[in-house]
């Protein structure tokens, strides 16, 4: 097991810049996911970390020792491809035994080794099947048992699941965490799914153009993006530009077109434009007037299951608003008024 | 299916079309061949199998041992130059990396008699190269000269590596990097991964270059021809036997060699049958490893010039012969007298127009019957709904295996008497032996290319048309042609091209009449008219390369506008 330090990492691709500039540390034993859209820089990290591809400057440490232009099979990490890279033409055993075969580790420690690691993944039995007829999901699983049988000083996992279905995706990210907290192994998983992310990891790295847009656990990059990029990448959200005023012993923050929201008193933030951000989950919709609301019409209404997804229309701006499908107002039509209430206390302000 | 709905499906007349055709000129002149094979003197017996195989008087059976020795050292040659190459091109970016890739698949455009001619002129005994190092170096006689089976295998090296090459070059583009990348991160090192992962990955496209390259060579008629001096092969001793006019003879080695090349394409469809794995990525794009280092970049650029310049030779030599006086290139090391009086007669005069005319018509002839008797069979090949489709899908690809010598004396002797296939007419010494022959040899060709479009054809293109209101021929027109067109037409030029510079059968079939250009060169350069000989030659090489170019050129477009 080992902890991973960045240190000022920069990858260029013919004089394009990709990475810059990364620093951040992985600590031993940790579940650590690079989010981000695609083209922002995470593969390139992991696939630096793996050695695939050398930095153009900064340094990766496994531990204290620098790696970064060790050879990519001196480094020993397990990785697990998003299309798998499952070796066509062997066996599951001979897939999983690859790395063992490498390692020189006698036959009969090898066999017992490939069991183990099968059974961790409910794998037993196919170890003789060849590999292209296996299931994605099957595949998948192969593939994870022949990252981890080598007992990687780390385990590396580039988007592994994107190629599964709905149902099967959320299956294998429970396996996947379950091994990991098993195993204890130093995790670093590429994502751009930031469900995903948020389900599974100690923490997250939400990247966006070869920068770190914030480094912390779910719930703060959830609750309190650092900026724009984090508050709309992490799901459905309403970001108003306006200016942040103190009057009357009130913070306030109004929209130009007249929306105001009335933040609590210790929000930290100095006079002057601003930018208020609020999840569509924590805006309440009442039938009449209820407290600190606003009038607003139904624009549109779509129906979820457990939630229904609104579009309002208040004081000329649209909102949406989720609300679940057994709230008062779920039954809301397009063209009805309904009552608008924003929670200022939980609204995030953002500079930019 | 009753009989009455049968007679009223039109594929079923189609079909009674299709099967009397390759009876005729596929099924029974080898069959007759096979039936002849077994007459000594009017009266059946195995007299001529045991004569060959006699092991007193081994003249014959030297030539299958020649045959197969030759065919084996060919697959060698041709790996070892071959494989490396595609290996390096594909692995290293480097300065001009695109352009040698390219120019490593130069051989294929030389037409078979034109390349082994340029060998000729350059590594036999009064050849440019030995000359030059003679001179050079202050010699009495030449160092080294060309001659026998050394310059059959040099050739064959030349000309087959190319098999090994492009289809190394396709297979390594079809694996996936992943999976190499795969191996690095489990701890293989270089040496390890290339012995576990790559070269089993590659097995499917080695075996397949292999067998292809060992059936070439074995089929091979044009090196020998002209290098062998001795050295006995069976291709070669069948035309020699019906030179003596032993034709018992001739049939019974053209039986032989017929059982080797299908036993090879059967063996071949077998395997590809069984390829087994497809690789499951999609759109991942190879990263070439790029050479660093400004010692190792002038290497292989040093390397890369010397290839490309060895790779063009004999396209140069015969370029530079073209330009040569007739008669005035005797003794010296390089041509003195240069002129362009060649290319002006092959347009004036019409003698000497007159071969190109005779295998422009023949050629055209030949390749509107491929296109119409190939597309049809691929169309009910593929999407046909009768029993015996992959038995029409064999028949039709039987020529594409059998060497031109035997396809020349399966014609000889079946149409030597009239026949319901000739209209009861005997073609010997006729016009029409030669465009039969170009008809049958290139068949294949047409019928590969248009079932490989049909069978990339979704059939729910036509139907998205017609859903859409479009009428038959409308969707036809419209999507379908448009889909098909492209590969088909590369097909069909290839067929044309290949069928103007065709050799082997010509040698066999021709009569002065309709004497083919191929033939031309060769009695020009009897008569040492190696200018003319070589003018036609460049003709052909022009055209080849054209059409090879037009064909590439057309299956991008396809490619790039084919959805995945």
């Amino acid at each position: 097991m080992a902890q991973v330090t960045l240190n000022q990492l920069t990858k260029q691709f013919d004089d394009t810049p990709v990475v810059k500039g990364i620093s951040l540390t992985v600590k031993d034993g940790e579940f650590f996911s690079l989010l981000g859209p695609s083209g922002c820089g995470k593969t390139t990290i992991l696939r630096m970390i793996a050695g695939f591809t050398f930095p153009t400057s900064g340094a990766i440490l496994f531990d204290d020792q620098d790696v970064s232009y060790i050879p990519p099979n001196k480094r020993n990490t397990g990785m697990v491809f998003q299309n798998y890279a499952l070796f066509p033409h062997m066996t599951v055993f001979e897939n999983v035994a690859f790395g063992l075969r490498t390692r020189k580790v006698p036959k009969a420690d090898m066999a017992d080794r490939v069991a183990g690691a099968l059974k961790l993944v409910d794998m037993s039995g196919l170890e003789e099947r060849p590999v292209p007829r296996l299931s994605g999901g099957q595949q998948q699983r192969v593939a994870l048992a022949r990252a981890i049988v080598i007992e990687p000083d780390l385990l590396l996992l580039d988007e592994p699941l994107s190629n599964l279905d709905t149902k099967l995706r959320e299956e294998t990210r429970e396996q996947i965490q379950d091994l990991q907290k098993q195993l204890g192994i130093t995790t670093i998983y590429v994502t751009h799914d930031q469900e995903e992310a948020l389900a599974v990891s100690d923490r997250i790295a939400v990247m966006y153009n070869g920068v770190c847009q914030q480094l912390d656990i779910p719930d703060v990059i959830y609750r309190q993006p650092a900026n724009r990029f984090v508050a709309t990448f992490m799901g459905k959200m309403n970001l108003w530009e306006g200016t942040l005023a103190h009057e009357d012993g009130q913070r306030l923050f109004r929209h130009e077109r007249g929306l105001t929201v009335i933040l609590p008193q210790h929000t930290a933030i100095e006079a002057g434009p601003a930018i208020l951000a609020m999840r569509p989950q924590i805006i309440k919709l009442s039938p009449g007037i209820l407290g600190q609301s606003t009038a607003g019409r139904v624009i549109d209404r779509q129906f979820k299951g457990a939630t229904v997804e609104f579009i309002i229309e208040v004081a000329g701006e649209q909102v949406t608003v989720v609300t679940h499908s057994d709230d008062l107002v779920a039954g809301k039509q397009p063209g009805e008024e309904v009552w608008v209430q924003m929670p200022g206390d939980q609204a995030i302000v953002l500079k930019d | 299916m009753s009989f009455k709905s049968t007679i009223r499906n039109p594929q079923f007349y189609i079909l009674l079309i299709l099967g009397f055709i390759i009876l005729g000129y596929i099924i029974y002149p080898s069959a007759t061949v096979l039936w002849d094979s077994f007459f000594r003197d009017g009266r059946m017996s195995l007299q001529n199998y045991a004569d060959f195989f006699d092991l007193e008087s081994t003249s014959y059976i030297e030539g299958l041992f020649n045959s197969i020795w030759v065919a084996f050292a060919s697959v060698l040659i041709s790996a070892l130059i071959g494989v490396p190459l595609a290996l390096i091109f594909s692995t290293y970016e480097f300065p001009g990396r695109s352009i040698f890739a390219a120019l490593a698949t130069l051989p294929i455009v030389l037409p078979p008699l034109v390349g082994v001619i340029s060998f000729l002129f350059l590594y036999s005994e009064s050849g440019m190269v030995p000359r030059l190092i003679q001179v050079a170096l202050g010699l009495d006689e030449v160092p080294f000269s060309l001659n026998g089976v050394w310059a059959i295998l040099l050739v064959h090296g030349y000309t087959m590596y190319v098999f090994f090459y492009l289809f190394t070059s396709a297979a390594l583009k079809g694996l996936d990097p992943a999976v190499e990348e795969a191996a690095v991160n489990l701890g293989a090192s270089t040496w390890f991964r290339f012995r576990t992962i790559t070269l089993p990955l590659l097995t499917p496209a080695l075996v397949a270059s292999s067998l292809l390259v060992f059936m070439t060579s074995m089929n091979s008629f044009s090196a020998p021809y002209i290098f062998a001096s001795g050295f006995r092969v069976l291709s070669l001793s069948i035309y020699t036997s019906k030179l003596n006019g032993d034709m018992e003879m001739a049939v019974t080695q053209t039986v032989i060699l017929s059982g080797f090349s299908l036993g090879f394409l059967f063996w071949m469809r077998y395997y590809e049958s069984r390829r087994q794995y497809a690789m499951t990525t999609k759109g991942v794009i190879a990263k070439r490893q790029e050479v660093q280092g400004r010692g190792l970049r002038f290497l292989i650029g040093a390397v890369g010039i010397i290839m490309v310049t060895i790779l063009l030779l004999p396209h140069m030599t015969i370029l530079l012969m073209s330009f040569v006086k007739d008669g005035s290139w005797t003794f010296q090391i390089l041509p003195t007298q240069y002129t362009t009086e060649n290319y002006g007669r092959l347009f004036q005069d019409a003698s000497v127009w007159e071969p190109i005319k005779n295998s422009i018509n023949m050629a055209v002839i030949a390749t509107v019957a491929d296109l119409v008797i190939g597309v049809t069979a691929a169309y009910l090949v593929v999407k046909g709904t009768f029993r015996g489709r992959r038995l029409l899908d064999a028949l039709v690809m039987i020529p594409w295996a059998l060497p031109g010598t035997v396809v020349a004396i399966n014609l000889i002797i079946a149409f030597s008497k009239g026949t319901p296939f000739s209209f009861g007419q005997v073609l010997i010494g006729s016009f029409w032996l030669l465009p039969i022959a170009y008809f049958i040899r290139h068949l294949p060709i047409i019928f590969r290319a248009s079932s490989a479009a049909f069978e990339q054809l979704d059939d729910s293109l036509e139907e998205a048309a017609r859903n859409l209101g479009a009428g038959r021929f409308y969707a036809f027109r419209r999507v379908t042609l448009p889909l098909i067109g492209p590969s088909v037409l590369a097909g069909t030029l290839l067929a044309f091209v290949t069928a103007l510079g065709e050799f082997v059968a010509s040698i066999l079939l021709y009569v002065y009449s309709n004497r083919p250009i191929a033939i031309e060169i060769l009695s020009q350069l009897r008569q040492f008219n190696i200018g003319s000989a070589a003018a036609y030659g460049v003709f052909l090489l022009i055209l080849v390369s054209v059409v090879l170019l037009g064909s590439n050129y057309i299956s991008r477009g396809t490619a790039n506008r084919s959805l995945s």
